[in-house]
């Protein structure tokens, strides 16, 4: 009975223009998205690596010259995309692609891709998670919002009651009918981005942007799968409550707009009130006041400088410099290198935490709006969210560090007797020195990482799903002819 | 008789839940985006002013040594300010500022994602490190809710909501024929809907962004910005009147109320979710920038292809060590910043075909969103109302711009005693040039505006001529 009910919603709805042109519409918005996507993916990918390999190059290739003066030259690490970004690009817009990495300074990740972006860029991307996200949610209300409402005006409703058709069965029925109808849109959908996600991303062996990617498109393929289930039940449950088909559609209208517009914009402003976000200049300020406690290693006069050099003396129990068995150039080098891990640490830090704190608030809006939950999620398994750019961000850093410890200690070892102006300007290293430090790599966070960032974002979804489905079992009892 | 009407229709409306419900919750929120809108305009005064007050403290701290060094103190060549490499090329600096107008309130536009003060040195605009305001992208991603949001999103919305039954609620009711046996014609009647419920909406949207903008920035209250908030109004007043026009066409058609209400969600959605997005779309892909890593690498490439073209080297002065640490030290920096200022240049010129590509599509990629934004009002108000307040993409253009050839002039300044190899005269650092913003004038900018008020105008007469000639057609006996 059900899978005849299903039939025949299924049927109706493919003879129903509305649905049809709808369908179609999400289904070119959806199908364009995802090929600029795929196509800008792969060119991004492309530049990507021959950047990556000219950097290492140049690296390499850099000449003779003092440590020091490489830690300046420094290198470029670039932002990796794995290949499910090029289906939601989440927000990568807002997000750097690129990292300078040189001795002194902890840069964050630059170029926002949204600041040189036109006004439009404000109305949002079209993408395939934007029309997934955004417009299949419509999609289903449309489809949902007259299937009990609408028998009911049309007093059909009354005729199923007296067929004897169990309720139950009838709001199944109808509930496996938006499905397949459903289905008939984005089945095609899939097939086709399978298509250029396998023209345009064939070849990338890449084991790094791979990580896990079969589960993740598994995971991701399932979140979309409850949403719009949890959707779909909460939308039958409303056209079983409804007092019309109008009255239902206005209320599914309505929720869209407030949890689809609305409150992913005010829990923006809720997580800024709740956990301040400090402007540049307090945080240049802070690094500035923790940096300048530092050796002052370029400055030989300055009473930092000096006091550091007492100490080191004292340390070793010598009375120059020169009698120290390593370079003392060197060291201040990596003195002061040290203390500005720390306050990097303390102030990068402090902000990575603060925007994990802000998210955490957002995410809590996911319970009033599975828009918000859908949203983290897919980002967050396309590797576009937030913790990925910080990841990346993390990776970078590390790196620096590496690379300038291995710089001042090579200054350390053979500057030994040297003068700060003959270990700065007269000491020179070459190529096997640069071979030292390792080419930047970074891997994207496994599936389990992810999962286990999002755990609110599952649960919050899985509250909806049990709550819709929950809601639809309660009101398919209340099924009547007249309200 | 057109009053009359609308006084039936007030009285019929003052007793609907849903007005006492919606009109309130629409103007917390006109409120709500204007005290948003207030706050940041604050923010980016604390930042500009801080950022000058740095670049002022660095240019003072700068002439206290000098005058101390004048007077006899004793100090090592890395100490003092004057000499020109290093106070060209990182010791002094400025911060070029785009302090906001007073009209910044009315919308946030690309100030977010765009920086209002840049720092300037002798290194390219491009190499400058951490110059972005620091803000949580998931933040930057979801919009501000700022007034120009509430008006381009919600006013809409609220408008459809009032209006998508105007007819077809007086059909599904019976009252229909009741009405038209008076002698009055049905384009009437709408017009009299239409002036009551636009007057109310309208009219709110218009006061409480106008009295609210002007009581949180009583700076707004000098002619220069006044016309900027007439504008605002004007502009307020089309686009409703568009969404208004759609409401009589849509109920000219004698649909059914849910119809009618699917119908103008489908325009709206199209109008201001899609349309927009498609066209952002179109535009990066027409004319897709350069991307910043090739420029990276560009500039990368350029300066070893310099370097090794101009046999580039920094010079050990051993010879010197023999005199004094300091003079081998003073010989090598000087020697260093005689080449390595010609060597940029060179690297530079080698890099700047990419960088001109980029800077002209993102020109091309600019009028082709100028152009294509008349083909959604949405997209016209929002640029519209971000140009009022000074925040649109032209607007940091028009500043970068500026910065640009500021840039230039500090090199150019600097260029010279460099390459002569000297310190600079205490008054030639006291005369380094400082930056000052001129925001586009008036004329340039109500120029701007105005095409955007003329294109509303259009689609808000087509649509309001499409619904009313239709209404002399609509047949009160269909269905």
């Amino acid at each position: 009975m059900i899978w005849r009910i299903a039939q025949k919603e299924l049927l109706e709805t493919i003879r129903d223009g509305r649905f049809v042109w709808t369908g179609v519409v999400v289904f070119v918005l959806f199908i364009t998205a995802i090929g600029v996507g795929a196509q800008r993916y792969s060119e991004d990918r492309a530049l990507r690596q021959v950047a990556e390999q000219e950097d290492r190059e140049l690296w390499l290739n850099q000449g003779d010259k003092g440590p020091h003066s490489a830690g300046h030259y420094g290198v470029y690490a670039f932002k990796p995309a794995t290949p499910l970004a090029f289906f939601d690009p989440g927000f990568n817009d807002y997000t750097g692609t690129l990292q300078y990495l040189e001795a002194h300074r902890e840069n964050q990740a630059s170029y926002k891709p949204a600041t040189d972006a036109t006004a439009l860029q404000r109305f949002g991307d079209l993408s395939g998670a934007m029309v997934l996200q955004l417009l299949t949610p419509l999609l289903i209300f449309l489809l949902c919002f007259g299937m009990i409402a609408g028998e009911r005006e049309d007093g059909t409703l009354r005729q199923l009651m007296s067929m004897g058709v169990p309720k139950m069965k009838l709001v199944w029925g109808k509930a496996a009918g938006a499905g397949l109808a459903l289905g008939v849109v984005l089945i095609p959908c899939i097939f086709v981005s399978a298509v250029l996600a396998a023209l345009f991303i064939q070849g990338d062996g890449d084991p790094h942007t791979m990580v896990d990617f079969p589960a993740k498109l598994a995971v991701i393929v399932l979140v979309y799968l409850v949403f719009f289930a949890s959707l779909a039940a909460l939308a039958l449950s409303v056209s079983i409550r409804a007092r019309s088909s109008a009255a239902a559609l206005t209320a599914l209208i309505g929720f869209w707009i407030v949890a689809g517009l609305l409150i992913p914009r005010m829990s923006a402003d809720v997580s800024k009130l709740m956990y301040d976000t400090p402007s540049a200049f307090e945080l240049a300020d802070t690094i500035q006041k923790g940096r300048e406690a530092g050796p002052r290693a370029h400055e030989p006069n300055h009473p930092n400088h000096i006091a550091f050099k007492k100490k080191v003396l004292e340390e070793y129990g010598v009375d120059d410099v020169d009698d120290l068995p390593f370079s003392f150039v060197g060291l201040a080098f990596q003195a002061d290198e040290e203390l500005g891990f720390k306050v990097f640490d303390e102030t990068f830090g402090g902000i990575r935490r603060t925007f994990e704190k802000q998210n955490r608030v957002r995410q809590f809006f996911g319970l009033f709006s599975p828009f918000v939950a859908v949203k983290t999620l897919s980002s967050a398994l396309s590797g576009t969210d937030v913790h990925y750019a910080n990841d990346f961000s993390k990776a970078g850093e590390s790196y620096r560090r590496n690379m300038v410890t291995i710089l001042n200690e090579d200054i350390k070892q053979n500057a030994t007797g040297m003068t700060q102006y003959s270990a700065e300007w007269g000491y020179r290293a070459n190529k096997s020195l640069w071979e030292k430090v390792p080419p930047f790599d970074f891997d994207p966070p496994g599936i389990q990482t992810i999962l286990g960032r999002n755990m609110f974002s599952i649960f919050v979804l899985f509250l909806w799903l049990t709550g819709g489905f929950g809601l639809l079992y309660m009101s398919a009892k209340r099924v009547d002819s007249q309200l | 008789m057109i009053a009359k009407i609308m006084t039936n229709e007030w009285t019929l409306l003052a007793r609907e839940w849903a007005t006492y419900i919606a009109l309130p919750i629409y103007a917390v929120f006109l409120a709500y985006g204007v005290a948003n809108g207030t706050a940041w305009k604050s923010f980016l005064q604390e930042n500009v002013a801080e950022a000058k007050a740095l670049a002022n403290e660095g240019f003072e701290k700068k002439l206290d040594k000098i005058d101390k060094i004048i007077a006899g103190e004793e100090h090592s060549f890395s100490e003092d300010p004057r000499v020109a490499g290093p106070l060209a090329r990182y010791k002094g600096y400025e911060f070029a500022t785009k302090p906001p107008l007073p009209t910044a309130a009315i919308a946030i536009g690309q100030s977010d994602v765009a920086p209002s003060y840049l720092k300037v040195q002798w290194r390219p605009m491009f190499k400058q490190q951490n110059v972005d305001e620091i803000e949580n992208p998931e933040n930057l991603a979801a919009g501000a809710f700022d007034l120009s949001f509430v008006l381009i999103y919600l006013f809409p919305l609220l408008i459809i909501a009032l209006s998508y039954n105007m007819l077809s609620a007086e059909r599904e009711s019976g009252t229909q024929v009741l009405l038209l046996s008076q002698p009055v014609p049905v384009h009437k009647f709408v017009l009299a809907k239409i002036l009551l419920r636009g007057g109310l909406v309208i009219g709110l949207a218009v006061g409480i962004s106008i009295i609210g903008l002007l009581i949180s920035n009583p700076d707004m209250l000098a002619p220069s910005s006044l016309w900027r908030v007439g504008a605002l109004a004007v502009i307020l007043v089309l686009y409703g009147l568009f969404w208004f026009g759609v409401a009589t066409a849509v109920n000219a058609m004698g649909q059914k109320s849910a119809t009618n209400a699917l119908v103008m969600m489908a325009s709206w959605i199209f109008l201001v979710l899609i349309a927009p997005a498609v066209l952002n779309l179109a535009a990066k892909s027409f004319y897709p920038l350069p991307s910043r890593i090739e420029m990276v690498q560009a500039m990368r490439l350029g300066d070893e292809q310099a370097a090794k073209e101009s046999g580039f080297e920094r010079a050990y002065r051993a010879d010197l060590l023999r005199k004094s640490e300091e003079a081998a030290l003073e010989a090598s920096v000087n020697d260093f910043y005689l080449k390595v200022l010609p060597l940029e240049k060179q690297a530079e010129a080698i890099a700047s075909p990419i960088f001109e590509k980029f800077e002209s599509r993102k020109k091309q990629q600019q009028n082709f969103a100028e152009n294509l934004k008349y083909l959604s009002p949405a997209a016209i108000t929002q640029i519209a109302i971000s140009e009022l307040a000074n925040h649109s993409a032209a607007n940091f253009n028009d500043f970068n711009e500026q910065v640009a050839q500021y840039h230039e002039e500090w090199r150019n300044y600097f260029f010279q005693p460099v390459m002569e190899n000297r310190k600079l005269s205490r008054a030639e650092v006291v005369n380094i040039p400082r930056f000052t913003y001129e925001p586009e004038s008036d004329g340039v900018v109500a120029g701007r505006i105005f095409g955007n008020v003329v294109a509303l105008f259009l689609f808000a007469a087509a649509v309001i001529w499409f619904g009313f000639t239709q209404l002399r057609r609509y047949s009160p006996a269909k269905r």
